[in-house]
């Protein structure tokens, strides 16, 4: 697992604004952090179909917002709970700095 | 933060306070440490909410918990748990609490020899009273009754040899009736204690019933008692003096009390 300052959030930015379903992934595990689903069960959870998500989840895996665990004999996905809190704070601070852009 | 009502009764050091001062005096001190214990009921009779008060007085007594949810998103009992004043999130930054949302496969599977993913939030928290909130769930997995028993048993003393007490859940899907099974399986045959929460009709009105079908750390209460699930999550709220046929769903006044008041 890479340390809590590894991310590079702004990479997380530009993942989140790409799709509906990238951004939608993002707020999912704000919001639920503690899920640990496949691939398949996140879809299912998520409302969408595995494939779909697949294409748009590699880069939330390859920016380490997501990793993949072996359960058993299946692979999970699980967020990384030590990055929350700074996530949410720039996630925060992202978005009042772009209302802000927008109002002017 | 809201607290439980539960610190008022002084406790014994292998009692554990159910977070309800009502029902730990039902147990005669809360449910024994260590214990696996069921709450079985029909939907909407607050399962989830005693589930809650069972953590929520561990944490208040320095004990970290963890939440399992199968059907449930964390987000809504973050929601639902927020509304009776139990702040989930913030016990879960401050590392007294996870809540961990899964499938019944995935969370009876192995992540390394011996170790699951509910190991891991165990270890990740210190935990030592574990929710698991519904082993409704499980049934529809669709592994035979055997099987599912073995997979419980395993699962619960595999919780036991760590010295977790643990609160785990079931629903029964009839509201009111005579029939009533707590499981199709066997499930409370796995269980320390069992308690039962049930709809009664009473005199045209639908009142909640709550009581001890089962307890195996000591003698308890053996009366059904009223309760209502309040902005404090669930409150004893007195007894059915004068009234039977509590376990057959349609209660009614007795003969006796009829009588009296016929004199």
């Amino acid at each position: 697992m890479p340390p809590p300052e590894g991310m590079d959030l702004r990479k997380l930015f530009e993942v989140w604004v790409d799709t509906d379903l990238k951004a939608q992934v993002i707020v999912f595990y704000q919001n639920n952090p503690g899920v640990i689903e496949t691939l398949e069960g996140l879809a299912r959870r998520l409302g969408t179909n595995p494939e779909e998500l697949r294409k748009n989840i590699a880069a939330h895996i390859q920016l380490g917002f997501l990793h993949e665990k072996k359960v058993g004999n299946q692979t999970v996905l699980v967020y990384d709970r030590e990055q929350h809190g700074r996530i949410e704070n720039f996630i925060s601070e992202e978005l009042k700095k772009r209302m802000k852009e927008a109002v002017k | 933060m809201s607290k439980t009502d539960a610190p008022a009764m002084p406790m014994d050091a292998n009692r554990l306070s159910t977070g309800v001062l009502g029902l730990d005096q039902m147990l005669g001190g809360g449910w024994a440490r260590g214990d696996a214990n069921l709450i079985a009921g029909a939907p909407g009779t607050g399962k989830t909410t005693l589930g809650l008060h069972f953590l929520v007085a561990g944490i208040q007594a320095g004990e970290p918990g963890v939440f399992v949810t199968f059907e449930y998103l964390p987000q809504l009992i973050y929601r639902d748990a927020l509304k009776r004043g139990w702040d989930l999130q913030q016990w879960e930054r401050e590392g007294k609490l996870r809540v961990v949302c899964t499938t019944p496969d995935l969370l009876l599977a192995e992540l390394a020899p011996g170790k699951s993913v509910l190991d891991d939030a165990i270890a990740e928290v210190g935990a030592r009273r574990v929710v698991i909130d519904s082993l409704t769930a499980f049934e529809a997995t669709g592994r035979p009754g055997d099987k599912l028993r073995d997979a419980m048993s395993g699962l619960f003393n595999h919780l036991r040899l760590k010295g977790i007490s643990v609160v785990k859940t079931h629903e029964i899907p009839q509201i009111v009736g005579p029939a009533m099974r707590v499981s199709e399986w066997g499930l409370e045959f796995l269980a320390d204690s069992v308690v039962l929460l049930r709809y009664v009709e009473l005199e045209g009105t639908l009142q909640k019933a709550i009581n001890i079908l089962k307890f195996r750390g000591g003698d308890h209460d053996r009366r059904f008692r009223k309760y209502e699930l309040t902005a404090k999550g669930l409150v004893l709220a007195g007894d059915f003096t004068g009234i039977e046929n509590i376990s057959g769903g349609a209660a009614r006044r007795s003969f006796g009390t009829r009588a009296r008041e016929l004199v």
